[in-house]
Formats: structure tokens, C-alpha cells, sequence
């Protein structure tokens, strides 16, 4: 039987055998389990109406993907900008002639603290929600999901270069706000 | 005093040939860490965190910054979302609406 025809005849399957994963990468890009739930539920109506459209040129759980992260991202577009406070304050600081001015955390060069991966995930899950969503949006596509930048930039309709400024601030801004645990060795 | 003397010196060093400043570290950090740039512009970046203590500190917080979001990854990876049933039923319910 073919990818489509199996996609196709167990819908509920589908349903019960990927709504986990499609939960949680919704959550991580809308930053709130409501929103989330409301991108799952219409991806899933987007995935019966075009399951007959899925040609199996790739697995279904990446055509799926898609779909529900076009989906959460339709509905971040649709909500009130309240988020969107500068970074500027998180971003590094130069001296007139170029030189970098430390900020106010400096952990060691050499630093080799543990990554406790529980505790990790959730500081640092945590730290990236306070980021605005014009940047945690392209950080979570980029170095959580593991999309590449020609795809971020095609979902988000923005040039490559500017996924990579983005990222880079998004990056930038996170490494800032983890400074004082990075610095104590929590993560 | 010392460390101003010490920038001071950094920043007279950052304009002498083959040398950049920290700022313009920052322009190529994320290809430099990604090791996308040239050789010659790797080697450029390196001479420069050959005398910039602040830089290569800022450039270890930075990848231990991508080690922990590389940990949250995986660890997303293993974990799923508690299911609602109620979803569940709401998306086969308006399949067969």
C-alpha cells in the first residue's frame, strides 16, 4: 500500500498517532497550549481536506509539519503585536573605536558545566518565550525544529539574509538573558 | 586602568593590516562559528581572538548558549505534549461534519 493510501484510510490513526508532537511544536511556536490547540485542530481539517492531494513525495509526518507550523504561524500573524519590545538592550556594546565593552556577566573562556538536560531544557524554553516573535519565531524554526534558512525564510515570506540577521539577534539576545545561569553553572 | 590601557591597545591593534575590531567580529560570528566563512576570513577572526580576551569569552558564552539550545532539542524530541482527548474527539467530530 502506498504512503497516500495509508495516510488516507486511517484518519483517526493519524490523528491519535501525531497530534502529540504536532502539540508541542505549535506550543513551542505560539508560546501559549490554547493557540496551539486551535493550530493543531486546523491543520488537521487542512490535512483531511488535502490528504487526497499528499502524493508521497515525502513522509507524511513532513508534509504534516508543514502544515501545522504554516498554520501556527497564520495565527501569530493574526494576533496583537504586544510582544514586540527592542532587543537593543541584549545585544552586544562597542566602544567608539570598535572595541567590545564586557557586559556585566563574564563567565570563564573555558567554562565545562554539566548540561543537565531536564533543567536546561526548561530554563532555556523559558528564557526563549520572553523573546519577542519576530525573533523567537526564526529561533525555534532554525535551531529547535532544524529547518534551514531557504525554508524559514519561505514560511516566513522574508529574504535569507534576514532570517540569518534575525537568528543571529534572536541568538544574540538569548545568550544575554542566560548569561547570569550560564554563569552559575545552572545550565 | 590596566584594562582600560589593555582596550586601548586592543582597539590600536584592530586597525593595523589583516586586523578587525570586535565589532566587526560580531558582523561575521555567526558564519565564523558556523565555519562558513573563507579560510582567509577564518584566519582573520582567529587573529583577532589571538588578542581579545573579551571576544573569546563572548564567543564561548555563545556556543555554550547553542550547546544548551541544542540540549532543549533533543530533549523536545523526546518529550510529547500531554494529549487532550477533547481535541481529539473536536477533530474527528468536524471530520465528519
Amino acid at each position: 500500500m502506498s504512503d497516500k493510501t495509508t495516510v488516507a484510510a486511517d484518519f483517526e490513526g493519524l490523528v491519535r498517532g501525531n497530534i502529540g508532537w504536532m502539540l508541542g511544536l505549535a506550543g513551542r511556536i505560539l508560546g501559549d497550549h490554547d493557540l496551539a490547540k486551535d493550530a493543531v485542530q486546523l491543520a488537521f481539517s487542512k490535512i483531511h481536506l488535502k490528504i487526497d492531494q499528499f502524493e508521497g513525495r515525502s513522509e507524511p509526518r513532513t508534509w504534516m509539519h508543514r502544515i501545522v507550523v504554516n498554520e501556527a504561524l497564520m495565527i501569530l500573524r493574526k494576533k496583537k503585536r504586544a510582544n514586540e519590545q527592542s532587543i537593543d538592550h541584549l545585544l552586544p556594546n562597542f566602544d567608539s573605536r570598535g572595541v567590545r565593552v564586557p557586559a556585566s556577566h563574564v563567565t570563564a573562556e573555558t567554562s565545562e558545566t554539566a548540561l543537565h538536560s531536564k533543567q536546561t531544557t526548561t530554563i532555556v524554553r523559558e528564557t526563549i518565550s520572553e523573546l519577542p516573535d519576530t525573533y523567537r519565531v526564526v529561533l525555534q524554526l532554525r535551531d529547535i525544529e532544524e529547518m534551514t534558512t531557504a525554508q524559514v525564510s519561505d514560511l516566513l515570506g522574508i529574504s535569507e539574509a534576514n532570517v540569518k540577521v534575525r537568528l543571529h539577534r534572536a541568538r544574540t539576545a538569548l545568550k544575554s538573558l542566560l548569561a547570569p545561569m550560564l554563569c552559575d553553572g545552572q545550565i | 586602568m590596566i584594562k582600560d590601557f589593555a582596550r586601548s591597545m586592543r582597539g590600536m591593534m584592530s586597525k593595523l593590516p589583516g586586523m578587525i575590531d570586535c565589532k566587526q567580529v560580531d558582523e561575521f560570528l555567526m558564519a565564523y562559528i558556523e565555519k562558513e566563512l573563507p579560510p582567509s576570513q577564518m584566519k582573520v577572526v582567529d587573529r583577532h581572538l589571538l588578542i581579545c580576551p573579551d571576544c573569546r569569552r563572548y564567543i564561548a558564552e555563545y556556543r555554550r548558549t547553542l550547546d544548551a539550545l541544542n540540549v532543549s532539542r533533543l530533549e523536545n524530541e523526546e518529550s510529547l505534549a500531554e494529549v487532550p482527548q477533547d481535541l481529539i474527539q473536536a477533530i474527528l467530530h468536524a471530520r465528519k461534519n
